[in-house]
């Protein structure tokens, strides 16, 4: 079974999923940023709900972001740390835009044809966008990669994409913002466990294994300005304090 | 068996330590890393920790020549610190305690620090004076790592004020060591700064700060080229001073014979060299650990864990960390009822 996580955005969820991605336990909140006391709480009863053991889980998955920093280093660190102190269970991670993307597949508003733009909310009014396509055997394809759109220009963005089914906690928080040019799939509010699971079962591109490559995706630089950078060392002021 | 993590600034370690003594102690330091910004961004902080912590851990375990069943516990430090960056150990630490069944041990960075002499056979009661970048106070250590407050900072810690003297003299980062380095071949005399101790038992920074910053406007840059070494060397030895005196009065007005201390500044090689004289003269027994233990590290963690109380598989799995002391109350671990329920 594939224990996953998901934590880059306002929720956080754990799921157990079968090899073939179907859902067997997961335990969402939806309730905001507090993912450090959910995330292995959740974990803990999804694996006794099911009287699951350590044999049972062979991947543990988890969802790569972009999202909130804070967040996704919560379910990364512990996705790892899960993996590492097991030693035999694998680690996986895919794209947080490409788990949405496969489950906004699935959704009944995305019509043949329509692309699929997953939506997640990067703060500052401004949004994570990815657009894909279905592709064969219920998958996705990835045409145009992690791009942050400031919220106001979000209608034209989506606007010069074409026709487009949009889902995640970004479309849901900037609802009144999208265009007529197509739908928000209602039943995709917000990354989850059960769609990072399915997304590594199926294989989907951009799922990467083992911890050189399961990291988060953070998709903005931090707010810092190299020394070289700014005019007078004397300006720069020491945000923390350094020593020990 | 313990395995330790520490997380909470810019410094990557784990450690393995069996009682007192430390088997193990990795430190990924990040001063490279941070010194291009003059100081440490704590979102630079945590990424940095995500790619490190496994690595590091895993280091510890294999120089310590420990395998995941020698443990007994994990002990991960809880805070105070930056909170992002305490999340990335906190989350490192309760998840692995929890894929091997282990107790997880919550430790207050600064015990931690006290905790350092510990690995030196220090024996409570004794003061000890803990100052880093982030804190400065002297400490009633009275058992363990079960400590009371005699004396605090009222404004900045003192490795602030290192730091920020490091930057009006226009020296690198990290800037309390290379003040240090530079303070080493100054005449400590050539500069007055307010000789006066602060009344009261609390430490005070800012009068020195602002007293470098008016010694410096009263220079022409030639003059400061000429004497940066000597005005480092004054300014270093008013901090070192105040620091000294508080620590030795302290000492006396508790009637204990035993100083310590801990923290990043006790690794200033003016501290270690006054205090030693001072604790010499006045017959005060020093514990002056190596600079290893003195500067974060996880060892120092694993140290105080052993006279802490841990808590059982799985109470923890709900345990947040906290940026300071006032919100550690906030973060208590969930009581066992909570543990393990369905929430909403
Ligand atoms: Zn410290």
């Amino acid at each position: 079974m594939i224990l996953a996580l998901e934590t880059a955005t306002m929720a956080c969820s754990a799921a157990l999923c079968a090899a073939d991605g179907s859902l067997v336990a997961e335990r969402v909140s939806l309730a905001g940023p507090a993912h450090s006391k959910l995330l292995l709480p959740f974990v803990h009863e999804v694996l006794a709900e099911q009287g699951a053991g350590w044999d049972d889980v062979d991947t543990v998955a988890v969802g790569l972001g972009p999202g909130a920093f804070t967040g996704l280093r919560i379910g990364i660190a512990t996705a790892r740390a899960l993996a590492q102190a097991d030693g035999s269970a694998g680690l996986a991670g895919v794209p947080t835009l490409t788990a949405l993307a496969l489950a906004l597949a699935g959704a009944p508003e995305a019509l043949s044809g329509r692309r699929l733009v997953p939506l997640i909310d990067g703060r500052r009014r401004e949004v994570f966008a990815a657009v894909f396509e279905r592709a064969d055997e219920g998958g996705v394809r990835l045409i145009e990669d992690v791009a942050v759109v400031p919220a106001d220009g979000l209608a034209a963005w989506l606007a010069s994409r074409g026709d487009v089914v949009t889902g995640g906690d970004g479309a849901v928080l900037y609802d009144e913002l999208l265009p007529a040019c197509g739908p928000r799939a209602a039943g995709v509010v917000a990354p989850t466990a059960a769609m990072v699971g399915r997304a590594v079962a199926c294989g989907v591109p951009g799922v990467v294994r083992g911890p050189d490559a399961v990291l988060p995706i953070y998709g903005r630089a931090p707010d810092a300005t190299p020394r070289a950078a700014r005019n007078g060392a004397a300006a720069a002021g020491s945000p923390a304090g350094g020593a020990a | 068996m313990i395995l330790a993590v520490e997380t909470s600034c810019d410094d990557t370690s784990a450690a393995v330590v069996r009682g007192r003594e430390v088997l193990s102690s990795i430190v990924s330091s990040q001063n490279e890393l941070h010194a291009q910004f003059g100081g440490v961004v704590p979102e630079v902080a945590s990424r940095r920790h995500t790619e490190l912590v496994n690595e590091v851990v895993a280091e510890a375990m294999s120089e310590a020549g420990a395998g995941w069943d020698d443990l007994s516990a994990v002990a991960v430090t809880q805070g105070p610190g930056l909170i992002g960056a305490l999340l990335v150990g906190l989350a490192t630490g309760k998840s692995l305690a929890y894929r091997r069944r282990l107790p997880l041990i919550p430790v207050n960075h600064l015990q931690g620090h006290i905790a350092a002499n510990y690995a030196l056979g220090v024996r409570a009661p004794f003061v000890c004076l803990v100052a880093s970048g982030g804190h400065t106070l002297l400490a009633v250590v009275e058992e363990g790592v079960r400590y009371r407050v005699a004396a605090k900072t009222m404004d900045d810690a003192a490795g602030e004020a290192f730091d920020k003297g490091a930057r009006l003299l226009g020296l690198g980062y990290p800037g309390g060591r290379e003040l240090d380095e530079l303070a080493a071949r100054g005449d400590p005399g050539f500069a007055r700064f307010p000789r006066a101790v602060p009344r009261g038992r609390g430490f005070s920074f800012s009068g020195l700060k602002t007293a470098l910053l008016y010694d410096l406007r009263a220079r022409d840059e030639a003059e400061i080229e000429a004497h940066r070494a000597d005005i480092a060397a004054s300014y270093q030895a008013a901090i070192v001073r105040q620091l000294v005196e508080k620590t030795v009065a302290g000492a006396a007005a508790e009637g204990l014979r035993s100083v310590a201390v801990a923290g990043g500044v006790a690794a200033n090689s003016g501290l270690r060299r006054a205090l030693g004289e001072a604790c010499e003269a006045e017959g005060l027994q020093l514990s002056l650990p190596p600079l290893s233990l003195c500067t974060d590290n996880a060892g120092m963690i694993g140290l105080a864990a052993g006279f802490l109380p841990a808590l059982e598989w799985p109470d923890y799995l709900g345990l947040d960390a906290f940026a300071s002391d006032a919100e550690a109350k906030a973060a208590r671990p969930p009581s066992k009822r909570s543990a393990g329920r369905a929430r909403p």
